[in-house]
């Protein structure tokens, strides 16, 4: 589950070079972007990944830059580090469903009820994506060489319930998607996504280290400090 | 012209003030003041001509004072927050045998001025002098887990990841000089210094003791002082 | 074959706010008690520090600080003729777990009921009629009325140090605090939060409109403060991560904050965590506990006999401990039998955002869990129901207790959920939308209930606890009229767009709505319709005490903890005072 030292430097030092690193304001050029994501895509695919097999992560990857879409001024969510987010979460407690309630009899409830398949998150990740991948080798293209175009609106039909996924109904699958994307570009960097804490800067989230006694009643004023991870801290641990 | 100039120097002092007075702790400096970094620097290096010393005979050009840890280092310390002080300094909430009269002298502009500069400027990193183990440990252990039965907070839960700061408003202790921060320490912990904004620093202090306050600064005096020229003031 | 242990004069079940209450004032009066308590030790420092104690993902997303659903889960359903199925992730309610319990992540928000909700039966017939209140709806007095707990808010608020501005005090209505609050004594033990930007702005409107705004009462301190027990608390930092999170600086009024440390020093008391309660244990004649039966981490179990057996798991897990003992009779929602399990009721919560262009910089981030600015002109019995056809009523709140962008990214009606819209979306919202919670009433009805699950089990393979629950059509008519005037508020805030949220039916688990379940244990004057007398006394057991929400008949629209406190107090000094002296039911039936 860990990543090799050296790759994980390297990476770094990458993304340092690729885009500017820590400043807010900096303007990347678009092209920059994606060449820097399919430059350490086509490196990362095969080797880094702890649970996603390399067909798997084209597809996540594709589907989260729709669903975070890189621009003019911000990162979209591979180059967040969302993919890996959910690399990790997928290949530890979480994805192993270790957080729910993990008993049968599993039967289909009604929305009110929640998540009632008996698959871990872990498992739906792959049987869904197992279909959808099957599912593009009856196509001309597969997901991750469509137009954006096209990839939403392949997306949109899962989002709309449209289809079922080895048996899963595509909702259920895609909703859990969108909410890994959100968590892995927001979540604390030392879960692997949110590099740099990109997702923070563009909101003006200013972190973990928060206390405004003083600054709370000065009402409308712009708070324009960097934020820091937990990871700052060197006593620091994830879950 | 001298006559007319040192009424009209008494008029603005007079006017600055009573501005500086009126000037509650909810209300900012004016959010129309932009500051100027270059006039700053020459406050800081030669004062002015109405009597304001220049802040480098005790701070040094680049904020890493003498090494006597006497006077505290500025340098990357937020605009914000300098400039509180120096308010403080001159309406009488924050009291110091020379800051006081100093702060008493200096426009509204003065001070935004020398804020941003000392904000901006980059320290002289200056070495820690030896400290015990033990004492290493209890001032880390402080600063960064805090204390059960003393009701003590980590340190650098407010203040910051490696003693960084939190800006605007808090500022950093990493780098500062040990001796300085443990005068800061008792300062707040008689009561003579009370200028916080919740009351927040008498009382911690106030649960430490000697051994503590001292282990605390030469804690932070060992941490390396960032860049932390991003602690901007608001616009 | 448990082992028996030595006798104690109390046992008091799960340590959390109440139980801790229970266990101090009682060891304090010289009997020998032992607290278990299903998790594990924890204290401020370290647990509770900056900056790992802010950390979204594993606190908010995967509810670090609740009870762990892994062992211990619900089952739900809307109604009797579903089949109710696990909750397999805590959404809509996060039950706590650990030393102090819920107290720990809890926002703070502290509130009192007020005198008409003590007799809410009484007053809705005296004011609107017999048949005003709809037929499905089973409310009930309490057995208790406000003027005789008063003193014991009173005690309660001040070991907390809650901050407000009293808006009655003896009968003399206040400026700056709530004018429609019920009367108190004396002043709030420290002064009101500082407001946030949202709030101001809502004050503004509110008043203009002829309302009466004031700051929420907060258990987050507002200054340093020393308790009545001698325990320090320091001012609250605005730091943005109080509910669902533990505060680091002391400031949050938590069992470990304002009472823990007393308890703990004193040698009559036991604490024993890693104790799983799994039943109390009665006599043959079944009218008198003889202990409780628990198991260990490693799942040995253990007999703790006791004269009095005090139940504080949090209300949910009350009425399931009274089922798994056998303590009252399982309600029957077919025949209106029974009592453990009836007037369950939750809290039936609106939201309404106000959208602001660029320029008014809301920062939604500095909050403490209650810095809100609020107005009752619309919750309880504070306004006229005749012309609207329902019961109860909501607060209508400005407040953000966070800025947490995992949880919170508003944007406008109409705007897509992902995609560079939804990004740039989010981006331009983040910091420009305020945020009313429209908080209110939830009440009881014949079908709504709490009962033992037929099929799925927790880790010591005991029934879950199956929760029967729909909103009533009046709690949905009475949310769907107070989000209406809370977005009127909004429009006259100055925004460019206000979206209004009410609840709608069907209730989901899947969306968090405060966790504020009650009922299930009710206190009342009758034993056919109520399972305490007003002394949280069990009817039937006269040596066992529940103190929790579930004694409560109906949900008002107010946070139900500083009445449960209240309550807390109230029942133990009924113990200390009566119940020692002569051991028997307080209350003949």
């Amino acid at each position: 589950m860990k990543r090799n030292r050296e790759q994980q430097g390297s990476r770094r030092d990458f993304l340092r070079s690729a885009f500017a690193v820590g400043v807010s304001s900096a303007v990347i050029s678009v092209e920059q972007i994606r060449a820097a994501s399919s430059k350490m895509r086509s490196t990362d695919n095969a080797k880094t990944f702890a649970f996603f097999r390399p067909e798997e992560a084209a597809f996540v990857s594709a589907a989260v830059d729709r669903f975070i879409p890189p621009d003019e001024e911000w990162p979209g969510a591979v180059d967040a580090g969302v993919v890996e987010y959910i690399d990790q979460q997928m290949a530890g407690k979480w994805g192993s469903a270790g957080y729910m309630y993990w008993h049968g009899p599993f039967k289909e409830g009604t929305p009110s009820q929640g998540y009632q398949l008996p698959l871990t998150p872990a498992e739906l990740f792959r049987r869904a994506i197992a279909a959808i991948n099957q599912h593009f080798t009856t196509q001309a293209t597969p997901f991750h060489q469509l137009s954006t175009d096209k990839q939403d609106e392949y997306l949109e039909t899962l989002l709309a319930n449209k289809t079922t996924l080895n048996g899963v109904p595509s909702k259920v699958f895609a909703d859990f998607l969108l909410q890994h994307t959100i968590e892995g570009f927001f979540a604390d960097p030392i879960y692997g996504g949110n590099r740099n804490m990109v997702g923070w800067k563009m909101l003006g989230f200013p972190g973990p280290y928060a206390d405004y006694y003083e600054l709370i009643d000065q009402y409308g004023i712009k708070v324009d400090r960097d934020p820091v991870s937990i990871g700052s801290s060197p006593r620091h641990h994830a879950m | 012209m001298k006559l007319n100039r040192s009424i009209l120097i008494g008029t603005l002092a007079a006017a600055t003030a009573g501005f500086l007075l009126t000037r509650s702790f909810a209300a900012e400096s004016p959010k129309t003041l932009k500051a100027d970094v270059g006039r700053g620097a020459e406050i800081v290096a030669s004062g002015t001509d109405y009597g304001v010393a220049a802040c480098a005979r005790c701070h040094a050009f680049d904020g890493t004072a003498d090494g006597s840890g006497a006077f505290p280092k500025l340098s990357g310390i937020s605009s914000y927050y300098l400039e509180k002080q120096l308010r403080d300094f001159a309406s009488g909430l924050r009291t110091d045998a020379i800051m006081s009269a100093i702060a008493r002298k200096m426009k509204v502009e003065d001070i935004a001025d020398v804020s941003e500069y000392y904000a901006g400027v980059r320290g002289t990193p200056t070495p820690a002098p030896p400290a015990a183990q033990d004492r290493l440990a209890l001032g880390t252990r402080l600063a960064t887990v805090g204390d059960e039965e003393k009701k003590i907070q980590a340190c650098e839960g407010c203040h910051g990841a490696a003693g960084r700061g939190e800006g605007p408003a808090i500022p950093p202790l990493a780098g500062q000089y040990s001796q300085y921060i443990a005068f800061q320490m008792r300062m707040w912990q008689m009561g003579y210094r009370k200028n916080d904004a919740n009351q927040q620093m008498g009382n911690i202090a106030r649960r430490l003791s000697a051994k503590d306050i001292e282990a605390i600064g030469l804690y932070f005096e060992r941490l390396p002082q960032k860049d932390l020229a991003k602690n901007k003031r608001q616009p | 074959m448990a082992e028996k242990l030595k006798p104690v004069d109390v046992v008091v079940v799960g340590v959390g706010f109440m139980g801790a209450i229970m266990a101090k004032e009682l060891a304090a009066a010289g009997l020998t008690v032992v607290g278990l308590e299903r998790g594990k030790k924890r204290w401020t420092v370290p647990e509770f520090q900056s900056p790992d104690i802010h950390d979204e993902l594993k606190y908010s997303i995967r509810k670090g600080m609740m009870q762990d659903v892994t062992r211990e889960a619900m089952t739900f359903r809307n109604n009797s003729s579903q089949e109710a199925l696990p909750i397999r992730q805590w959404q809509a309610f996060l039950p706590g777990s650990d030393l102090g319990g819920s107290g720990v992540h809890w926002n703070g928000q502290t509130f009192r009921f007020t005198e008409a909700d003590f007799v809410w039966h009484t007053r809705m017939q005296e004011r609107y009629g017999k048949t005003f209140v709809d037929r499905n709806l089973i409310i009930q007095d309490w057995g208790i009325t406000y003027d005789e707990l008063e003193p014991y808010f009173d005690k309660f608020e001040y070991l907390l140090g809650t901050g407000g501005k009293a808006g009655n005090l003896n009968g003399k209505i206040q400026p700056g605090g709530n004018p429609f609050e019920s009367w108190r004594s004396r002043e709030y033990p420290n002064p009101p939060m500082k407001e946030q930007y949202g709030g101001v702005l809502f004050r503004k409107a509110a008043s203009e409109m002829g309302y009466h705004p004031f700051v929420q009462p907060s258990s987050n301190m507002t200054r340093p403060y020393t308790n009545p027990e001698g325990l320090q608390l320091n001012a609250c930092n605005y730091c943005g991560f109080c509910e669902r999170y533990a505060c680091e600086h002391f400031a949050k009024a938590t069992p470990q904050t304002v009472i823990l440390p007393v308890l703990l020093k004193n040698p009559n008391f036991e604490l024993r965590t890693e104790a799983q309660v799994l039943r109390v244990n009665l006599d043959g004649h079944k009218k008198r506990a003889t202990g409780v039966t628990y198991a260990d981490a490693t799942g040995r179990e253990f007999e703790q006999p006791a004269d009095l057996v005090i139940i504080t798991t949090y209300a949910l897990n009350n009425a399931r401990m009274m089922l798994l003992s056998g303590i009252g009779k399982p309600y029957d929602p077919q025949t209106g039998e029974g009592v453990i399990g009836r007037n369950y009721a939750y809290q039936t919560t609106g939201d309404v955002y106000v959208f602001y262009d660029e320029s008014v910089n809301i920062n939604p981030f500095m909050a403490a869990g209650a810095s809100g600015t609020l107005i009752d002109d619309f919750n309880d019995d504070n306004f006229d129901h005749g012309p609207h056809g329902f019961i109860g009523g909501s607060y209508i709140m400005s407040a953000l207790t966070n800025g947490r962008p995992i949880e919170f990214h508003p944007t406008p009606p109409g705007t897509r959920d992902w995609g560079k819209e939804w990004k740039a979306a989010i981006r331009r919202h983040y910091n420009h939308t305020a945020h009313m919670l429209i908080h209110g009433s939830s009440m009881p009805t014949r079908t709504n209930y709490l009962d033992l699950d037929p099929t799925y089990k927790d880790a010591w393979g005991l029934p879950l606890l199956r929760v029967t629950f729909e909103f009533p059509d009046n709690d949905v008519k009475m949310t769907q009229f107070c989000v209406d005037r809370a977005v009127e508020v909004g429009k006259r805030m100055g925004a460019k767009t206000v979206a209004g949220y009410p609840r709608k039916p069907p209730f989901t688990t899947q969306k968090y709505q405060t966790t504020h379940n009650t009922g299930g244990v009710i206190m009342g004057s009758d034993p056919n319709t109520s399972a305490l007398n007003r002394y949280l006394q069990s009817w039937q057991a006269h040596n066992v005490f529940v103190v929790g929400a579930s004694a409560y008949p109906q949900n008002p629209g107010y946070n139900p903890t500083d009445t449960l406190g209240a309550l807390a107090y109230w029942s133990v000094d009924a113990i200390k005072k009566q119940y020692l002296k002569k051991p028997g039911a307080l209350v003949s039936a």
